[in-house]
């Protein structure tokens, strides 16, 4: 039977390839289909309704300058955002964010990549490996943050206590800019690394046994098989992966908040808390959606970009 | 038949009556998150609501650093509790909104039976805008196994206290000492700084309410002061700025000193601790001063039955109330009416020294916690303070920042 | 040695390698878990003495004493577990109309929802709240059930799935005549198995965390949910860290028995043999 283009070499032919482009969309050219619509009803309805309605309304906030205390809102116009072109915190937050993203996101990339290539197998210790795998992501903020936080510790700190026994000077995790953001890092990743495994296992799993038998028989290598099969199958998963831990990343609040509260000075503000800070800190909500708002198509673009970038390579 | 109608219509009426009678009136109250005295407040309010029939509560509890974020939310969309816990820092900001007392009794006598710093907390202009339920106060704990082994003896005359010198020789001693890892846990707040600006005779806001840190020689002492001990590794640095709370770090049995106040207590008694400790008075530059703190009550003028809120605030300030609350704590926190014999229990030898800080603490340090822009600029003035005391930032340029920041929002206060 | 031991040894050693590895990554958790054991007057004890006859049962029994905390479990299941089920069947459906369909804005939709993810809710509480308390949703578990049950990343993660599923399929299934949801259900749905497993334990895991909608939402402790009276424990000057401590590691144990359980899901390879050449 011939192997249609573009479709996953089920047939164990050797042709593999994806199933991309909907070169086989339903047939029925009379009018509009209903039926997308209706599948994407749910999903966007509720999207709208809580998110989308929400920022609309965020943005028509950032109009006005809100009086928290006395309860008025005076409409201001572009008054907060000509505000922020010269707000040095919030830019500062940006590239805080933006070094965040750029660091995270490859680490993750390649950690969950790893992590899930590794623990695939049904072998009871693949198993327990991947339970473990997973337990970071399961654990509360709060506990996250505490733990590596004792951790880190430059005077009672295991990760310390070990450099000092190795002879070396111990680092200032929490306190110096650089190793605060690194902590950061640490921290987020080892956090988050179950979730994209499990995204990876899922994608993992579409891809067929045979070929790897059939490579194994012609006596390819462990790591070629890597390279030439799996890599190569799993490109949606990567292009997921890529994009949701970069739009996740730009918007890490909570455990980077409970770790350094934003670094020794500023160093760890990232722009979610720049924004929390200004709505329940300075009592300024307006002001706080108004970097939403700005911060919004940027990462959209971006996220856009990188969905484009993957395209080419024939991923989506 | 003819008898019918109006039988019925008693029977309705009765019904009604009955009804609007026996309707219970649920006051809905927002606890901050506390294990040492969420329990409780909510068993006093039981008693109250079984003392006064038809009252009931609807209590939620929510945690410290949500507060704002929950609060704002509900006052926003129109639906404020009719009663709210908060703490010194926040009591002011509300001040516009909250419930004022003085229009359901006497202001004079309301307010006369509070500590001056407790009164200072409540004013707001001719509103008494909520009830101190407990008082707290920062204070010095330090290990006495470790004081032992290096053969010094905390002050227990108020004669003797420490001064700021006597404090960092005290420290640099301890630490010698090859069981002691840490020398100061000191909590990374400006609450925890400002203590140092107030003993050096310093306040934040001046009294007119235009001006920040109007006494610049007593900032600056402050600054270097504390500048001084972080650079001496007497404070660590995974307190200052690593933000790492002060308790676990005294618990570790290798910390000399706890800058922390008798909310410590508690845990350090009840949970015990595998060494011997002690509290002690704070050190004093130009005068002592320690930092009062607390947590209020207040109602919100707008909420559903602000009336009812008002009585059952009222009836909370009574001294009786007060103090069965305090007792029913076991002892731990304060009271913030003054001349009420309450048994400490337990705690009392360790709230010595703090309650000798407490009454010798001048009232305009109370007043000037109080400012609710000092809670605006929070973060900011911490991070100019963590720049300055980790050397990243001179004295002058630090100074000159805080101006920036102070004149920002005292400006737009409207002073 | 023959080919077949040496292949069973390296197994051997790729095992031990990936329980030391996790073991070490665990380091952390082990360090929460363990504290969670320490009586209070050992926590945080330096240097930490982890010697189990010293261990008590102490912080436990305090978690039960922080309120109704079976209520709250409840609550937390009959959450987590219903918003999974809308989350699972929402995002296959959104997905499967984003992959296998040509249809008018298409391209805008997905990225629209994709954009969802960068609205940052916590600054937006106030809109949110008054959509709420509009719905008559405040402080009822619908309110905390519904709203985040559609998820962009769970609408992502089946879109690039189904993706990977042969457009052969749909057409044999057309050609015998099925109607758009009779795909769904009938071909998309069991071959998208692990996705759906997938998606399923995320957002049984985010529901189970969450704690800014029921922050948002919830006014009564009757409806609090486990992160929330968890998150209490963090008092306005003090910690109650045994109590915490021992709260989380028991919080932990239903999302990762619901992992255990849905795991087969997404580790059978679902397309192998499904079309035979």
């Amino acid at each position: 039977m011939a192997s249609l283009d573009n479709t996953a070499d089920v047939s164990g032919t050797g042709k593999v390839s994806l199933s991309g482009r909907n070169s086989a969309t339903p047939k029925r050219r009379s009018g509009i289909q209903l039926a997308p619509y209706l599948f994407l009803f749910p999903t966007v309805g509720l999207l709208f309704l809580f998110s989308i309605l929400p920022m609309l309304s965020g943005f028509w906030m950032s109009l006005h300058s809100i009086d928290v205390i006395r309860g008025t809102s005076t409409f201001t116009g572009l008054a907060n955002y000509s505000q922020l072109l010269r707000d040095r915190q919030f830019g500062l937050s940006v590239f805080n964010t933006a070094w965040y993203t750029l660091t995270v996101v490859p680490l993750i990339v390649i950690c969950s990549i790893g992590i899930a290539v590794f623990v695939r197998k049904s072998r009871p210790a693949r198993v327990l490996a991947r339970v473990g795998f997973y337990i970071p992501f399961v654990l509360s903020p709060v506990v996250v943050a505490t733990s590596w936080r004792w951790l880190l510790n430059e005077d009672l700190g295991v990760i310390d206590g070990f450099m000092k026994w190795a002879g070396l000077s111990t680092i200032p995790w929490l306190s110096a800019d650089f190793p605060a953001r690194l902590s950061v890092v640490l921290a987020s990743v080892w956090n988050l690394v179950g979730f994209y495994m499990l995204m990876v296992l899922a994608g993992l799993s579409q891809i067929s046994q045979e070929l790897y038998e059939s490579a194994r028989i012609e006596g390819a290598a462990k790591w070629q098989q890597f390279w030439h099969i799996t890599l190569p199958l799993l490109k949606p998963t990567i292009l997921l992966v890529v994009i949701l831990a970069t739009v996740h990343a730009t918007q890490a609040f909570e455990t980077i908040l409970l770790l350094t509260a934003g670094g020794p000075g500023s160093a760890t503000r990232l722009v979610v808390q720049n924004m929390y800070e200004s709505a329940f800190g300075r009592l300024q909500p307006g002001y706080g959606v108004a970097q939403a708002v700005v911060l919004f198509p940027v990462i959209l673009f971006v996220a856009w970009l990188q969905m484009r970038v993957l395209k080419q390579e024939g991923v989506i | 038949m003819r008898e019918f109608y109006p039988r019925f219509t008693c029977v309705l009426a009765y019904l009604l009556i009955i009804a609007s009678v026996s309707e219970a009136k649920t006051l809905t109250v927002l606890l901050l998150a506390n294990a040492s005295t969420q329990g409780q407040i909510q068993e006093l309010l039981k008693q109250y609501s079984k003392e006064h029939s038809g009252i009931d509560f609807n209590v939620s509890i929510v945690q410290y650093s949500a507060l704002t974020a929950k609060i704002n939310t509900l006052v926003t969309a129109g639906q404020p509790p009719d009663i709210l816990e908060v703490t010194t820092a926040y009591i002011q900001t509300y001040a516009e909104q909250a419930l004022d007392l003085a229009q359901y009794t006497n202001r004079t006598e309301l307010l006369d039976q509070y500590l001056p710093s407790y009164q200072a907390f409540i004013k707001s202009g001719e509103k008494v805008i909520g009830i101190p339920i407990e008082a707290t106060i920062n204070g010095l704990f330090y290990n006495k196994d470790l004081f032992a082994q290096a053969g010094i003896t905390a002050p227990t005359d108020p004669a003797n206290v420490w001064t700021w010198a006597e404090f960092k020789e005290v420290l640099q001693k301890v630490m010698k000492l090859p069981t002691c890892r840490i020398g100061v846990a000191y909590d990374c707040s400006v609450q925890r700084w400002s203590n140092l600006l107030y003993q050096a005779n310093g306040r934040w806001i001046s009294a007119d309410g235009k001006e920040i840190l109007p006494d610049r020689d007593a900032a600056r002492e402050a600054l270097v002061y504390f500048r001084g001990l972080i650079d001496a590794k007497l404070v660590p640095t995974s307190s200052w700025p690593g933000k790492t709370d002060g308790g676990p770090l005294f618990k570790t049995g290798v910390t000399a000193l706890m800058w922390a106040g008798n909310w410590e207590l508690k845990t350090l008694l009840e949970g015990g601790t595998l060494f011997q400790f002690g509290t002690t008075f704070f050190p004093k530059n130009k005068i002592r001063a320690a930092c009062p703190g607390g947590e209020f009550l207040i109602g919100f003028s707008k909420s559903e039955n602000h009336d009812d809120a008002a009585k059952v605030l009222l009836w909370w300030a009574q001294p009786e109330t007060t103090k069965r609350y305090l007792e029913s704590l076991g002892g731990s926190l304060l009271s913030p009416i003054h001349d009420l014999p309450i048994n400490y229990g337990k705690y009392t030898e360790y709230l010595k020294p703090m309650l000798d800080d407490l009454n010798a603490t001048p009232q305009w340090v109370a007043e000037d916690l109080a400012r609710p822009e000092l809670n605006l600029l929070q973060n900011d003035l911490l991070e100019q303070l963590i720049l300055f005391s980790t050397g990243r930032s001179g004295l002058d340029a630090t100074l000159l920042q805080i101006d920036n920041l102070g004149g920002q929002v005292l400006s737009r206060a409207g002073h | 040695m023959s080919a077949e031991a040496r292949r069973k040894i390296g197994s051997v050693a790729y095992d031990f390698c990936a329980l030391a590895v996790c073991l070490v990554f665990l380091i952390p958790v082990l360090w929460a878990v363990l504290s969670a054991f320490q009586p209070s007057r050992s926590l945080f004890v330096f240097p930490p003495n982890f010697d189990p006859r010293g261990f008590s049962l102490d912080n436990f029994r305090a978690v039960f004493a922080t309120g109704d905390v079976p209520r709250y479990a409840m609550n937390s299941l009959i959450v987590a577990t219903t918003s999974s089920l809308i989350t699972v069947i929402a995002s296959s459906m959104a997905g499967f109309a984003l992959a296998k369909y040509h249809f008018l804005g298409r391209q805008l939709i997905f990225l629209v929802i994709i954009s969802v993810l960068l609205i940052p809710l916590q600054v937006l509480m106030v809109p949110v709240f008054l959509i709420l308390k509009t719905l008559g949703w405040i402080n009822t578990l619908i309110g905390i059930i519904i709203p985040p049950a559609a998820t962009a990343t769970g609408t992502f993660m089946m879109r690039q799935y189904i993706l990977g599923i042969p457009d052969e399929l749909l057409e044999a299934a057309r050609i015998d005549g099925a109607s758009d949801w009779r795909i769904y259900w009938r071909v998309i749905l069991p071959l998208s198995a692990p996705a759906l497993g997938a998606v399923g334990i995320l957002s049984f895991t985010w529901r189970w965390n969450d704690y800014l909608w029921p922050l948002i939402v919830i006014n009564n402790q009757q409806n609090y949910t486990l992160q929330l009276s968890l998150a209490n424990l963090v008092g306005t000057n003090t910690v109650e860290w045994g109590t915490l401590l021992a709260y989380a590691t028991l919080a932990m144990i239903p999302v990762l028995i619901v992992f255990v359980s849905f795991q087969r899901y997404f580790l059978k390879g679902s397309l192998s043999g499904a079309v035979k050449g």
